[in-house]
């Protein structure tokens, strides 16, 4: 019974020659015959049933089983119950289908809800993937009741299903026929590394569907690799599959739907699926040999016979194996994937669930050619692009080591791509448009012959180095991954050095040496510069739809309404990004759209109460005067005339048409509908496509309503008043100079002020003042001084900022202030009186740090606050990236404090000595040393209620001798400039080149909404700016500089109007 | 055809679309404003004749704790970070010793969540748990200010909901205002259904991302008011509306007790099963005017003003988990204790150092599925993605398609 031919010829005898012939043909015959085993129960008064054990396929290191279970009788088995077999020790048997397993070596296995009956003649089946420890199991026994004939059978039939074929509507073409059943279905793929170890992975994120045409499309979310390992799912997407460019695998086969329609329930079909593999940018013919059962009606599953063979190569992912062996630190990695599938596919009769469908693919670019320059080692690639869909190119490389590589990704419309090769050989590059989710064909291969090539520089050799051992971690272009920082901006290189060699890489310390570590810090600073060429002819601004900010909110309700409220609270928090709030970036959640809708519910009320006054004044509440309601409101609140089908709408729910004829509920409805609607709540910056002689053809130009609307908010953070509309409405702002006319003219409005203000609020923290508490013990009476530190610094900055005689300097080294006279008396300034502010000269204070409300909002309850005062200099007035205090220090914090608890506690120790003593030692001492105290301890003349002193509470003298170190890149700890005291650290932003460069920067970010340091710098995993849009900002920000520096900074402001990148927008990839 | 995985998604949002429209909505509110009326889904609180553990929530406390202050002694005595406990201890479970994927500042949306998109865990369970509760979940702050963010939704960032007057308009309504009826308001979200066609025909596929998730939030909100339509009452009372009082900093105590209440509230009447909660955020920008220190939190964990054994430091934490175990045992008294599980994490261990180790990470709730009291568990190869995978494990929730997987390993000790 347990011979080979007694097997053999049991199986034959059953009919099974095909898949017996299959199995043979798949792998060695000697293999699987003795791997086959069946047990066949007699027939009689029980059902009768055989159980088999066979192996599908098998590798060096494992093997896929499969367990049919097959009713030999005359009466339906109901519930097979279960099955158990045991597999020689070193077999483990890993993922599993088709039932339920419990139990390790013997296994058992239950049915599901929907294989537990077997028809007469009919069989089911299960199976697993398991690795073996080098030798094939032989003889595997089954057993169970089911096997032993002693499952009693009955006569009842399998109850059938209503079946798709008989709907009673014809399905529409998008219609899925079919929908692949996700909780059933599983992909499995096997990796071998070191040659012996097998490793199964799964994909949790799947769809398919067979769409009426017979399409069959199956996709896999390539980010939704499982390997149950979170650092090498990471690895697979960032270096195999590279998920941030290709997200998606489709496996597309066109079959016939009545192939499957024609099956009965139970059969099962054998078949190979001749379709397009669609992985990594490329497109292979894969074809699949596959059994299909139809389960119910409803119900078919399609599983891989024989694993499918992947053959990584042929899908240019070579290369990224090879990277994955290096990073894992292995001696290999198997090219050749095996990957097994048990797709089950449910009828689908909803017409509203369409067939899956894979994006429009861009169409191939074609004509590529390229040359090296053996001066520059540069080659250079052009092409052409055809395709009007892409969100940008791949361009691949076959390096001297015949592995294709992705050398680089270009945005879209570009045709030009420059690398710089260092070896002698001969390269092949292909080029492969792609958008969000499909892949055009790959473009003609060009052969580039590198014959000459000039030494390499350190960099070039770092970068070499930087791909091989530090790229897994650290990421492409050093920006960092969740496992290891970015290393993208400016620090101390020697300290960088010193690292590499003595910890780098983790898993190999000491195999990068000092020339090693030097030349990969040397490409490193390539990735700081940030200096460019602003030779393109026009830098262009994002088309964006920003989310009104709770003030722009209530100011415009203001502005239209005349509310007389504060409504704004009840809105979502704004974003904060970076140092400003701003809803750039804000999507609406139903939390945000519900509070939105309340709160214009509640608006709508009040104005309908004051019958819509001053918006408009109807004396009949008729059609016409909902008409106009409609024509006027929706022009001030959609900050344009309304589209014809807007018109159409709003008429109609103003006439009454959803409020039973009340005309006036209808235009309380309408004025609820606009307060909430998409129009008003986002400032719209789209534009139009444009076209012009140095336009690109991607290009678009802001309507002149947009314009009037970014004038409008930008300035005074409102919504555009009659004038602007009036200009948008007749071409008003067509050239830069009605659009700087107009700058001017808000910039003069009160409200102008008030937005400065807030930016310089925002800028210093100073409108939170009240955040930073004093002790009311010490510093009596601090709280009511409050609001006027908050205005000294706002009227400070917009005075400055507004007068078109004053100079940037002016900022910085001012010898005067406003105050009132509370905040004179506090200041021991004589001779103010009343409430009201007024300038007055100062000498040892003035300037946007030496100032009140700075010095006190980065301050203690009692004493200053030294290092939080110094991040701030660096981090928002001189735009350094100074990084936050590093993750996971275990210094020992409270032993420090015991060491020294008497030198702190003394009454000569100054907060100066205190802050010293506790950072001077430990990991404190890389950004304390240089970057934080010399810095910090320069600012100890200003007490933590913002006034000048000279010796602290104690009666010791203030020492305020400092030094900005790195003043200009913070990798750069040789340069130093020694000061002393605030006023010297002001005078010496006053001249800083950084610091005239950072207030245009930072103000580009709070108009703008975006900032050349990145889309949202506190997201790292988000959006980035591509090079050019980056670039282009950069630009403007030079830009805005020289005007600020040759003219002054209120004609800065007046440029800001005038930027190209405001008038002219592409659709950067977000 | 941009379709791919849109269309799956719209299925799903199908699935629960149907199933809200047929949940109950008590007919005499229909006088009432409609939207708030529409909020006011009142309900049968299904869960508290459930024994399933089925609803969970997140609290984040910042500034870590010094872990010989924080974890309790041999004899269940609390040290003072955790004294504000003491009334809840039995219910809960201090994981000792943990470790931290991601410790520091800065990080607070990858301490709920395994990386920097997809969904947080609040999220993530409110899908799983709460698939027929009107909201999918709450993520209520105090004082956070729009920086500083846990919550996740499908990649997006969601701030904090600060003001919980508005958070209990939206979920329990105030009933007071007038309304046009069902009609006019279906016409109000059909014009925003419009114009957000419009915008995204315009725009192809370049903001369609923010543009779905607009859609989304429309039809959500229309859903909850065509609900208005069936259905047969309820019996969840939320009581009258909260007296109003001002959002400052002098009332965060106050603010951070009415989001509990509201979170109790919100879980009795099932409306939802997933709810976040942040005392202040990750800047430490927040003092506590009834404690004897009376300086920012921040100052009191940096600058040594409280000695070796950071007495200011101890007090205000001792004080955060206070409000801990008001929301514990707000549940407890609402009856949901049983059926939540909480989770409360950091953002480091000792905050004077940024440390990464000792990290304060606690479990309460749960019923009999958690081994709460002074049980010895955690350990510093377990993380606050462990704490996460080992919460889904409890819940169930690990079984479900739907589960993000946040760790592989359960903690030991924790399940009983």
């Amino acid at each position: 019974m347990t011979s080979k031919n007694k097997t053999l010829k049991n199986l034959i005898g059953l009919g099974r020659g095909a898949r017996l012939h299959l199995c043979v043909g798949a792998i060695n015959p000697s293999k699987i015959a003795g791997a086959v085993f069946m047990l066949a129960a007699s027939a009689g008064t029980h059902a009768a049933a055989t159980c088999e054990h066979t192996i599908e396929n098998a590798w060096n290191s494992g093997f896929t089983a499969k367990l049919t279970i097959t009713n030999t009788g005359t009466q339906t088995i109901d519930d097979w119950g279960s099955v158990s077999w045991e597999y020689p020790s070193g077999v483990v048997q890993a993922d599993s289908w088709g039932a339920t397993y419990s139990g390790t070596n013997p296994y058992t296995a239950t049915p599901l809800s929907w294989n537990k009956a077997i028809a007469p003649g009919e069989s089911i089946d299960f199976g697993w993937n398991a690795s073996h420890g080098g030798q094939l199991p032989e003889t595997i026994v089954v057993t169970g009741a089911v096997c032993d004939g002693t499952v009693i059978g009955s006569s009842s039939s399998v109850v059938s299903s209503s079946s798709v074929g008989s709907s009673s509507s014809a399905p529409s073409a998008e219609q899925a026929l079919w929908t692949l059943n996700t909780e059933d279905s599983g992909i499995h793929f096997v990796t071998v590394k070191k040659e012996h170890t097998g490793e199964v992975s799964r994909y949790t994120d799947i769809s398919g569907s067979i769409a009426v045409d017979g399409m069959a499309t199956f996709a896999i979310d390539l980010n939704s690799v499982e390997s149950n390992i979170d650092v090498r799912n990471e690895r697979l997407r960032n270096f195999l599959f590279e998920t941030n460019i290709l997200p998606s695998m489709y496996y597309n086969v066109d079959i016939n739907p009545a192939d499957i329609e024609t099956m009965s329930v139970g059969a099962t079909r054998l078949d190979t699926l001749a379709g397009t593999l669609s992985l990594h940018g490329i497109h292979q013919a894969v074809s699949a040999d596959v059994l299909i059962v139809k389960h119910t009606d409803n119900r078919v599953s399609v599983s891989t016979r024989a694993p499918i063979l992947v053959d990584s190569k042929n899908f240019d992912m070579a290369g990224g194996i090879e990277v994955l062996r290096t990073v894992a630190n292995l001696s290999a990695i198997g090219e050749v994937v095996p990957v097994t599938f048990r797709l089950v596919f449910d009828a689908n009769t909803d017409p509203n669930v369409h067939a899956v469908a894979q994006d429009d693919q861009p169409v191939a670019p074609s004509t590529l050619g390229g040359a090296f320059d053996e001066n520059s080692n540069d080659m250079t690639l052009t092409w052409v692009d055809r395709s009007n869909n892409e969100d940008g190119f791949i361009v691949r490389r076959k390096g001297i080591d015949g592995r294709w590589v992705t050398a680089g990704l270009v945005a879209a419309n570009t045709v030009t791509f420059v690398e710089n090769l260092s070896e002698v050989g001969v390269y092949e590059y292909k080029v492969i448009a792609r958008n969000r989710l499909a892949a055009s064909e790959a473009s003609n291969i060009a052969v580039i012959e590198v014959g000459v090539v000039r030494e390499p520089t350190p960099a070039e050799l770092g970068e070499i180095n930087y791909g091989e051992q530090c790229i897994a971690c650290h990421g492409a272009g050093a920006a960092g991954t969740s496992i290891a920082p970015g290393l993208n901006s400016a620090r101390d290189v020697d300290a960088m050095i010193a690292k590499i060699v003595a910890s780098m890489p983790p898993n190999n310390p000491g195999d990068c040496d000092q020339t090693c570590a030097e030349n990969t810090v040397a490409y490193l600073q390539t990735l700081w510069v940030t200096e460019v060429a602003c030779d393109a002819p026009v830098n262009y601004g994002a088309r964006q739809l920003k989310v009104l900010t709770r003030d722009e909110y209530q100011n415009t309700l203001e502005a239209i309404l005349a509310i007389d409220f504060n409504a704004a609270d009840n809105l979502p928090a704004d974003t904060k990004i970076g140092f400003f709030y701003n809803n750039s970036q804000t999507a609406l959640n139903s939390t945000a759209y519900d509070g939105y809708l309340l709160l214009a519910e509640e608006i709508a009320n009040w104005a309908a109460v004051r019958d819509f006054n001053p918006l408009m004044n109807c004396s009949v509440y008729n059609v016409s005067c909902a008409n106009q309601f409609v024509d006027e409101a929706g022009l001030k609140f959609f900050r344009r005339p309304l589209t014809a089908a807007e018109t159409a709408t709003y008429r109609s729910m103003a006439g009454g048409a959803a409020t039973d004829g009340d005309i006036k509920e209808g235009m309380r409805v309408a004025l609820e509908a606009m307060l909430s609607s998409p129009q008003f709540l986002y400032r719209h910056e789209l534009g139009e496509p444009a076209s012009g002689a140095n336009l690109d053809s991607d290009a678009y130009e802001l309507t002149q309503f947009e314009l009037a609307t970014w004038l409008a908010y930008t300035y005074t953070g409102s919504t555009p008043d009659n004038t602007l509309l009036t200009k948008a409405a007749n071409n008003g702002l067509a050239t830069d100079a009605d659009v700087l006319a107009e700058a001017q003219r808000l910039l003069n409005s009160p409200a102008a002020k008030e937005k400065l203000g807030d930016f310089v609020g925002e800028l210093l923290g100073t409108d939170e003042l009240e955040k930073s508490l004093k002790d009311t013990n010490i510093w009596a009476g601090f709280e009511q001084l409050v609001p006027a530190m908050k205005t000294e610094a706002r009227e400070f900055f917009s005075a400055v900022m507004l007068d078109d005689t004053e100079q940037f300097a002016t900022l910085f080294n001012a010898d005067f202030t406003y105050v009132n006279q509370a905040l004179a008396n506090h200041y021991g300034i004589n001779g103010v009186a009343g409430d009201n502010f007024r300038r007055v000269s100062t000498f040892d204070r003035g300037g946007l740090i030496a100032n009140g409300g700075f010095m006190a909002r980065w301050g203690e309850d009692v004493e200053s606050s030294p290092f939080r005062r110094a991040v701030k200099i660096r981090r928002r007035i001189l735009c350094q990236a100074m990084p936050a205090p590093p993750a996971g220090i275990n210094d020992d914090r409270i032993g420090l404090l015991e060491q020294h608890a008497d030198f702190i506690n003394a009454d000569t120790t100054t907060n100066r000595m205190k802050y010293e003593i506790l950072t001077n030692t430990g990991s404190c001492v890389e950004c304390h040393k240089e970057w934080m105290n010399p810095l910090a301890f320069g600012m100890e003349d200003f007490d933590t209620v913002g006034r000048y002193r000279t010796t602290d509470l104690k009666g010791n003298m203030i020492d305020a001798l400092g030094a900005l170190y790195a003043p200009v890149n913070l990798a750069d700890k040789t340069l130093k400039v020694d000061f002393d005291g605030t006023r010297g650290l002001s005078a010496l932003l006053a001249e800083s080149q950084k610091a005239q460069s950072c207030l245009p920067q930072n103000l580009f970010r709070y108009a703008v909404g975006v900032g050349v340091e990145g889309i949202n710098p506190n997201d790292p995993n988000g959006g980035q700016l591509t090079e050019v849009e980056q670039a282009g900002y950069a630009c403007e920000i030079q830009n805005l500089t020289e005007t600020m520096m040759d003219q002054s900074p209120r004609a800065m402001l007046e440029s800001f109007a005038t930027m190209q990148a405001v008038r002219y927008r592409k659709a950067w990839a977000r | 055809m941009k379709i791919t995985y849109k269309n799956k998604f719209d299925k799903n949002r199908r699935d629960l679309l149907k199933t809200i429209a047929g949940a109950g909505i008590s007919q005499g509110l229909l006088k009432a404003s409609p939207l708030v009326a529409g909020m006011m889904i009142s309900r049968h609180a299904d869960a508290l004749g459930s024994a399933a553990t089925n609803k969970a929530v997140c609290i984040y406390v910042p500034g870590g704790a010094i872990h010989q202050y924080w974890a309790p002694g041999a004899d269940f005595s609390l040290p003072r970070m955790s004294e504000g406990l003491e009334s809840v201890k039995s219910d809960c479970l201090w994981l000792r010793n943990m470790g931290h994927t991601s410790a520091g500042h800065g990080r607070m949306p990858t301490i709920f969540n395994n990386g920097w998109n997809g969904d947080s865990f609040e999220v993530n369970m409110g899908r799983i748990l709460g698939e027929n509760n009107p909201f999918r979940y709450i993520n209520l702050g105090v004082q956070s200010n729009g920086q500083g963010t846990i919550t996740r939704d499908n990649g997006q960032m969601v701030n904090f909901e600060d003001n919980p007057f508005v958070v209990f308009n939206r979920l329990f309504g105030n009933g007071s205002s007038d309304g046009g009826g069902i009609g006019s308001k279906q016409s109000v979200i059909d014009a925003h259904k419009e114009a957000l066609d419009a915008l995204k025909s315009k725009l192809g596929s370049y903001e369609l991302d923010r543009l779905d998730r607009h859609l989304t939030a429309v039809e959500e909100t229309e859903a909850r008011l065509q609900s208005l339509g069936g259905g047969s009452g309820g019996s969840c009372n939320s009581g009258p509306a909260p007296s109003e009082f001002s959002l400052n900093d002098a009332n965060f105590t106050r603010i951070a007790n009415l989001q509990a209440d509201i979170i109790a509230l919100a879980f009795k009447c099932n409306l939802t099963s997933a709810a976040s909660v942040g005392w202040g955020n990750h800047q430490g920008e927040f003092s506590l005017p009834e404690l004897n220190y009376k300086g920012i939190y921040h100052q009191s964990i940096h600058g040594g003003q409280g000695g070796p054994t950071y007495t200011h430091y101890q007090e205000m934490r001792g004080h955060l988990s206070g409000l801990t175990g008001y929301l514990i045992n707000k549940l407890k008294t609402e009856g949901v204790l049983d059926n939540t599980l909480v989770v409360e994490l950091s953002d480091m261990g000792n905050g004077d150092g940024h440390s990464g180790d000792n990290c304060p990470s606690m479990i309460a709730g749960g019923g009999n599925s958690i081994n709460t009291g002074n049980i010895m568990a955690g350990g510093s190869s377990y993380n606050n993605l462990h704490v996460l995978h080992t919460a889904a494990v409890a819940l169930g929730a690990d079984q479900s398609s739907a589960y993000q997987g946040y760790a592989n390993d359960v903690i030991p000790g924790v399940i009983s």
